[in-house]
């Protein structure tokens, strides 16, 4: 979208999850994996 | 060239956030017919859906939603041997604008003062001997007590949905809340956000060395709630972007999600944006003001009547008003006469990031409030607080070692000489 982190692979290297936005489920499990790759604003995966 | 002049209103508002809002719909539930104008644009839902607000580049990194350098130019000046100069780029702190002002993308941690804070130099007067103050220090009392204001603080977190545990409710210590606050008249509305992995972290640690942390407390809200306004929050999704960040969820309080509905329903009162006041005039007595001068959005200069004019397009653009407009004594730094533009008070705050090899943070699961606190090292002036996501920083593990300008505050738009040191900041698990 602005021109860099192409394909997601900068947020895959430190795994965040990109424009997901809602966690309600995910901020009580600690210490657990988010299982999710990311999504970009445009809507794709990666 | 000639001056449009409006229908005279009760009341003209300039500035509507926080301040502009709440006045304008406490006037207008009292009947009178209020105005409020507005420099910057509108700010409104469609601006707010899914997934416009999940774009860290743009809101956090170019300042979406602030006012540019260009708009509302600012000299800064570290003494008074310097000439200012602009600033082209915000740094250490950057001004709202628009309808909600700051107070749409604010982080909503909202902390009450003390009882001490108000009445800080008596308490140091009792306190400490004599002199302990060096004598240029700014230390004063506010003029109310406790008793006064604290009914205010608690309205102001109805109209909120504030979120948290209640340390102290009319003398009576609570257990998980701040322990130092002051008396509290009912206890907080909702109960306090869930904790993230690090803020049990944190709580843990410094329960153990003795500390009494409790919940930020926090206007993103806990549940569904709808404030003596009528207006309805919704509970807060733990987005992760908060802070510069619209809500994307109608969750976190704001003039738009606490107070704009209820309010442009009313029929006494209408608003302007595009619309910049840069004078109030006053009357032969230069005691008293009749209206407003401004200039719309097609470049018009306009005269607003009003009866009553109200200012509030906040501290710093209230003074430069007040100056323009000749209102009071302005502030001599050297000869140290005058009110206007004294004691401009600021924030800053520091911290320390750790990182946890063996541990998985999920950083970007928190709201904008989330974090504990303490207030045991000096419960009038300093808090020690770990905080999930002030740092509004998701995608980023850690922040540049060298900095040359000062860190940047979150909290720079709430008032108040408080010193606040970060010293916990969640990192992602190293693979």
């Amino acid at each position: 979208m602005y021109g860099g982190n192409k394909g997601m692979k900068a947020w895959i290297a430190i795994g965040f999850p990109g424009a997901r936005a809602s966690f309600t489920e995910w901020v009580k499990q600690h210490n657990v994996p988010y299982p999710l790759g990311p999504v970009s604003l445009l809507g794709e995966r990666a | 060239m000639a001056q449009i002049t409006k229908k005279e209103v009760d009341v003209v508002v300039c500035g509507l956030g926080w301040a502009g809002s709440l006045m304008s719909i406490e006037l207008a539930l009292a009947g009178l017919e209020v105005r409020a104008l507005e420099r910057g644009g509108e700010r409104d839902y469609p601006d707010f859906a899914y997934p416009k607000p999940a774009d860290e580049y743009a809101y956090n990194v170019r300042n979406k939603v602030f006012a540019t350098p260009k708009e509302v130019a600012v000299t800064v000046r570290y003494d008074t041997t310097q000439t200012a100069l602009p600033t082209r780029k915000w740094g250490a702190f950057a001004p709202g604008t628009g309808v909600g002002g700051a107070g749409m993308h604010w982080t909503a941690v909202l902390i009450r003062p003390t009882p001490t804070d108000i009445k800080l130099k008596t308490y140091v007067d009792e306190a400490y001997k004599p002199g302990i103050l060096q004598e240029d220090m700014r230390v004063m009392d506010f003029p109310f007590t406790w008793e006064e204001i604290e009914p205010y603080y608690y309205k102001f977190e109805l109209i909120c949905g504030q979120s948290g545990t209640t340390g102290n409710l009319r003398g009576q210590i609570l257990e998980g809340g701040d322990p130092f606050e002051g008396p509290r008249s009912e206890p907080y509305p909702l109960p306090a956000l869930e904790d993230t992995l690090n803020n049990v972290m944190f709580k843990e640690a410094a329960t153990k060395l003795g500390y009494h942390p409790f919940p930020n407390p926090s206007a993103c809200v806990s549940r569904a709630w709808k404030n003596p306004y009528g207006n309805q929050i919704a509970p807060c999704n733990y987005c992760g972007y908060c802070s510069k960040y619209p809500c994307l969820n109608y969750s976190k309080a704001s003039p738009q999600t606490a107070v704009m509905d209820a309010l442009k329903r009313m029929p006494n009162f209408s608003y302007e944006v595009h619309a910049e006041v840069v004078k109030v005039v006053l009357h032969d007595d230069k005691k008293t003001a009749k209206g407003v001068i401004y200039y719309d959005v097609d470049g018009n200069e306009v005269f607003q009547p009003a009866k009553i004019v109200v200012l509030s397009s906040f501290q710093l653009y209230n003074v430069r008003l007040m100056l323009l407009s000749g209102i009071g004594k302005p502030y001599n730094p050297i000869t140290e006469e005058g009110v206007v533009g004294r004691n401009y008070a600021f924030l800053s705050n520091g911290g320390a990031t750790l990182f946890f090899k063996d541990k998985n943070f999920n950083p970007y699961a928190t709201a904008g409030a989330t974090g504990q606190m303490f207030n045991d090292i000096s419960q009038a002036t300093s808090t020690v607080r770990a905080s999930a996501s002030s740092a509004a920083r998701r995608s980023t593990v850690r922040r540049p070692p060298a900095r040359r300008s000062p860190p940047r505050c979150r909290k720079a738009r709430r008032t108040g000489a408080w010193a606040t040191k970060r010293v916990w900041k969640s990192g992602t698990a190293t693979p």
